[in-house]
């Protein structure tokens, strides 16, 4: 998030689209509702089906799974065609008086450069750039009138999502987007704060990446980031996502969102930093938080001299090395060992079926849960025959989060350290109990075995007790002096010559103190905007409201003077929150450069960037009931294609309903936790499928009958749920249904009931491969006979 | 004694059902054997038990082609005319100076006249009769009930009844549709709804009445010494005395 939770309070209009946030994120109601009742706040739900959160929200529109882009396209073109956005801001703000590239195009769902015309499209993007001088200096159109500028290139790429057009693709009733169009837009106006809310209906698409970019467009041209109430607001998933991707937990990153060098690219230290050190922005510190990160990992043994160990660190081969791709290494016979931690792939993972079959190939498997999950038990799946299947699996009990100290990050950066509560029982240990045994009995082996590579395990520093203290990790991701070992007040302070270690730059500060560390701090806030600077610690440097020099019009006058963040008032900055830019100098100083992070200083509404192009484009889903309406290229043309064949045709006959699928408040991911709470299996014991009372009626069945629901992957018997809360969509003129499956079951655990993701496709993002969990083909029959 | 209340605001619930397991874990409630095919909604248990005194339920409408969905909260109303005390033959049921309607375990002999008498068929019985008890061990000690504290939107809340029937009538003002549900019924109840639509939609009768035989089973409770109404009470009921079963 770029803001936060209680940050909600302060919007005026809200939008939840792909989120069903009274379901998942229950909490977060509070703040909404404070809103409605201060601001008379609006809140819009979008979303395929009536969910719990459309009972509460004031303005439902439905919207056929895997449309976003071309929903939230439309309201960007609604607010083109309109002139609703703000002027100033994105004049100043943005990229979009930027003189693209005359080379650059767009013509029937392609852009420029692509190196094929059928699929698995690697752009070639030297056409996706800016005009410069003969100085380098990027050239500008201040009136943004000339027509390679980039607020001319959005306008004639959003033309196409008109009114009619939007409303054929999405199923969503013209009316009713013309509705949320029309209320969205009215925080164009300067002092109006307009909220995205989003979750995983927005990044589980093979063009999940696109979804998020378009809501940050929209975001740019109303002037919605930087300010209080409004913001591109990412609710995760899973309580402590946040803290897990800040600390490196993906497969492409290391701790601080720095990437993971890459052989070919990288070969040396020296390499990593020229290629991946812009010349402009606050990244050009890169080199410091890198080194900083190489002297935590391996304390006094990395010196200047060996590159800080960079030699080290593991890089990145030519293979994805993403989720699915790692599953399909695994059927391959290349990986044959797993450890599975505090995971449960065998009901999570995309075509889970599949995924369990795959974890018969390895020699070994080691599953760390709370209790003994499907991923740990998959020999044991009824109806599996186990006389084949050869993997040792090993079962390692872990504490519960309350059983163990630590800090967790919340959606909005805070990062809340939490005192252990209970005793773990029996022989449950705590995460880090288990990395610590393990990371020794690891330098054991090498010590005494050598083996090929024993460097880094024997030369890492790891000093964290004979009894490890999570108190002392904190530490270590804080970072400290090398030279005595005193904690960095932030990261400010970081050095890129081997004088300071940090595991995670943007959480120094968070832990600055031994005996007071911020993260421990819990000062309500008395007077100000309702964020609370003195509650926790926020990432980056205590900054509630990223961007926030952005909440200030250039000249340092806040956008809406009842909810500064930060302002000028003539002499000097005054502020509610950490300045995102140097307050030491008079407002016209920054009024060009407040997105810091981009080396041109000013937010992208053109992205080179991402794979598929500069400009979200609709695409239809892996499969789908229709072609694509807005051009000839059907599908991503950038998103790699593991399985060719897993795919029902587009319009299949065989497989005519949509789809999708989704979490209930009562359950949680996978149900390891909550499948074994005898209260909530209580309120919601079974597995069930939701359809429409006209696809009831088709198939004869009524609520609670069983039914078997099929993909080209597998199927499934659950119980139905009719209900008038799903409807069918209008699409080339007819209607077809959809259905949403509820995921959280599998064999093991109290509850028991089939996985849902057996059905779901392994298809993914072009840029993040997240699988296509949200939009997929199906038919549903009568079952229980 | 100020008399207190519970408001359920309908209009702002979103059905996360945390009032229903806090209740249980308060109460330490076990929790039922449930099946989605019992009642093919979300709802579940399909109503009150003896171990399950707050029940959410889950209501959904059309209204001129728009869907609603509304979530609201079941459990003892406790009347100022309380139809459980007046027939309880053993005089196990009393009211607190709050106005709470409270079941003592020890006297209870799960006779079943209570139920039958209740104009929203609230207790039920296992071993004894079971109801919300509007908890009343944490009021006493200045704590919310445990329903009202786990609600995270503003749906539920606990206090001074007068003051919650104002703030309920201010809220349903601008809405003409809305129903403000518990004043006048049975003298006052004190849980206080604000209802979306027709209270009837969600099974609260303008005027509740008690069930058919009441008048019956009063008589037989004025007529007879306490142990003998409970065994005839409860064997007109069909019910049976599970507490003596037990015992025997």
């Amino acid at each position: 998030m770029t803001n936060h939770w209680v940050d909600y309070q302060n919007s005026d209009v809200l939008m939840n689209i792909g989120l069903n946030t009274a379901e998942n994120h229950p909490v977060s109601m509070k703040w909404i509702e404070k809103a409605q009742k201060k601001n008379n706040a609006k809140l819009i739900c979008v979303d395929p089906r009536f969910t719990r959160t459309a009972a509460v929200a004031d303005l439902y529109a439905p919207i056929r799974p895997g449309t976003n882009i071309a929903f939230l396209g439309g309201i960007i073109n609604y607010v083109l065609e309109n002139e609703l956005y703000n002027f100033d801001y994105i004049q100043n703000y943005t990229n979009a008086s930027y003189l693209i590239d005359p080379e650059f195009s767009f013509a029937d769902g392609m852009f420029s450069g692509a190196n094929s015309e059928v699929s698995e499209i690697s752009y070639d993007k030297s056409s996706w750039s800016y005009q410069r001088d003969e100085d380098g200096e990027i050239i500008k159109d201040e009136s943004l009138a000339d027509p390679n500028c980039v607020y001319q290139l959005l306008k004639e790429h959003y033309s196409r999502y008109d009114l009619d057009t939007v409303s054929e693709i999405t199923g969503c009733p013209r009316d009713k987007f013309e509705e949320v169009a029309q209320l969205f837009s009215s925080t164009g106006e300067p002092d109006r704060a307009g909220n995205i809310m989003y979750a995983m209906g927005i990044t589980q698409f093979s063009h999940g990446s696109q979804n998020v970019r378009s809501i940050a467009m929209l975001q740019l041209l109303l002037g919605n980031m930087g300010i209080a109430g409004g913001g591109v607001n990412a609710q995760r998933g899973q309580s402590n996502v946040q803290g897990a991707c800040d600390t490196g937990m993906l497969f492409h990153l290391v701790p601080g969102y720095m990437g993971v060098p890459r052989a070919e690219l990288h070969p040396t230290l020296a390499d990593y930093f020229e290629v991946e050190t812009p010349e402009t922005g606050y990244w050009t510190n890169k080199p410091k938080f890198f080194v900083s990160l190489l002297k935590a990992f391996w304390g006094e043994n990395a010196e200047e001299n060996n590159n800080f160990c960079y030699d080290y660190l593991p890089k990145l081969d030519d293979r994805d090395r993403s989720h699915m791709a790692m599953f399909k290494e695994m059927k391959e016979g290349n990986i044959t060992g797993l450890i599975s931690w505090a995971d449960n792939p065998a009901v999570s993972g995309p075509s889970a079926g599949s995924e369990r079959e795959d974890l018969a190939n390895l020699d070994w498997l080691i599953s760390v849960d709370i209790f003994e999950n499907e991923t740990a038990s998959f020999w044991k799946e009824p109806g599996v025959d186990r006389t084949d299947i050869k993997t040792e699996v090993f079962l390692l009990p872990a504490a519960l989060h309350i059983e163990r100290s630590g800090s967790i990050t919340n959606s909005g950066r805070w990062i809340q350290w939490r005192n252990k509560s209970l005793e773990a029982p029996e022989d449950a240990k705590s995460d880090l109990w288990i990395a610590d045994r393990l990371f020794k009995a690891l330098k054991e082996a090498y010590q005494e075995e050598g083996g090929v590579f024993p460097e880094p395990i024997l030369e890492m520093n790891w000093d964290y007790g004979e009894k490890p203290e999570p108190e002392k990790v904190a530490q270590e991701i804080n970072g400290y002096y090398t030279g005595n070992g005193e904690l960095i007040a932030d990261f400010t302070g970081l050095e890129d010559d081997g004088s300071t270690a940090s595991g995670s730059w943007i959480y120094a500060g968070y832990y600055n103190d031994e005996e007071e560390p911020a993260t421990k701090a819990r000062e309500p806030e008395t007077e100000g905007i309702g964020s609370h600077p003195g509650w926790s610690f926020s990432w980056p440097l205590n900054r509630r409201i990223i961007y926030n020099r952005a909440g200030a019009d250039p000249k340092g006058k806040p956008w809406n003077p009842d909810r500064p963040v930060i302002w000028w008032n003539g002499n000097q900055w005054k502020m509610n929150d950490v300045p995102d830019f140097n307050a030491g100098v008079p407002p016209e100083e920054t009024a060009r450069t407040p997105f810091i992070m981009l080396p041109e200083l000013q937010a992208r509404l053109f992205a080179p960037g991402l794979a598929e192009g500069p400009f979200p484009e609709h695409y239809e889903p892996w499969e789908s009931p229709t072609r694509n309406i807005l051009s000839r290229t059907q599908f991503n043309p950038a998103s790699p294609i593991l399985y060719p064949d897993d795919r029902a045709d587009v319009g299949s006959e065989e497989y005519p309903y949509i789809a999708t699928s989704y979490r209930v408040t009562e359950h949680y991911q996978t149900g390891v936790m909550t499948r074994n709470m005898p209260w909530l299996n209580e309120a919601m014991p079974d597995i069930f499928v939701e359809i429409s009372e006209t696809l009831a009626e088709k198939i004869d069945v009524e609520s609670g009958d069983e039914v078997i629901v099929t993909t080209k992957r597998g199927e499934i018997e659950v119980a139905a749920c009719v209900t008038p809360r799903l409807k069918p969509f209008k699409l080339n003129g007819s209607e077809v249904e959809m259905i949403g499956l509820i995921w959280h079951w599998g064999y093991a655990g109290a509850s028991k009931g089939p996985v849902a993701n057996d059905l779901t496709p392994s298809i993914g993002d072009a840029n993040t491969s997240i699988p296509e969990y949200k939009a997929f083909l199906c038919n549903v029959r009568k079952g229980g006979r | 004694m100020t008399e207190m209340a519970i408001l359920n605001d309908v209009t702002r619930c979103m059905g996360c059902r945390g009032c229903q397991v806090a209740c249980k874990q308060w109460n330490e409630l076990p929790a039922e054997e449930t099946s989605f095919a019992q009642t093919g909604s979300y709802q579940n248990p399909p109503d009150l038990t003896a171990t399950t005194w707050n029940l959410l339920k889950f209501t959904e409408w059309n209204n001129s082609n728009e869907v609603n969905w509304a979530f609201s909260r079941r459990a003892c109303m406790h009347c100022t005319d309380a139809a459980c005390i007046d027939i309880c033959p053993v005089e196990a049921i009393s009211k607190t100076a709050e106005g709470f309607v409270i079941i003592d375990k020890n006297d209870c002999v799960a006779c079943g006249m209570c139920e039958e008498a209740c104009p929203f068929q609230v207790p039920k019985i296992g071993e004894i009769a079971g109801k919300c008890n509007l908890c009343f061990d944490r009021v006493k000690n200045d704590l919310q009930p445990a329903c009202v504290k786990t609600c995270s939107t503003g749906a539920l809340k606990y206090g001074p009844r007068e003051d919650l029937l104002a703030e309920a009538r201010e809220i349903s003002a601008e809405h003409p549709d809305w129903q403000i549900y518990g004043e006048e019924q049975l003298e006052g109840l004190h849980v206080i709804y604000i209802l979306p639509d027709d209270s009837k939609r969600f099974q609260l009768a303008k005027s509740p009445q008690p069930g058919n035989l009441v008048y019956l089973l009063k008589a037989i409770k004025f007529c007879l010494p306490g142990s003998l109404a409970c065994s005839l009470g409860s064997m007109l009921l069909g019910k049976g005395n599970k507490k003596k079963e037990n015992q025997a």
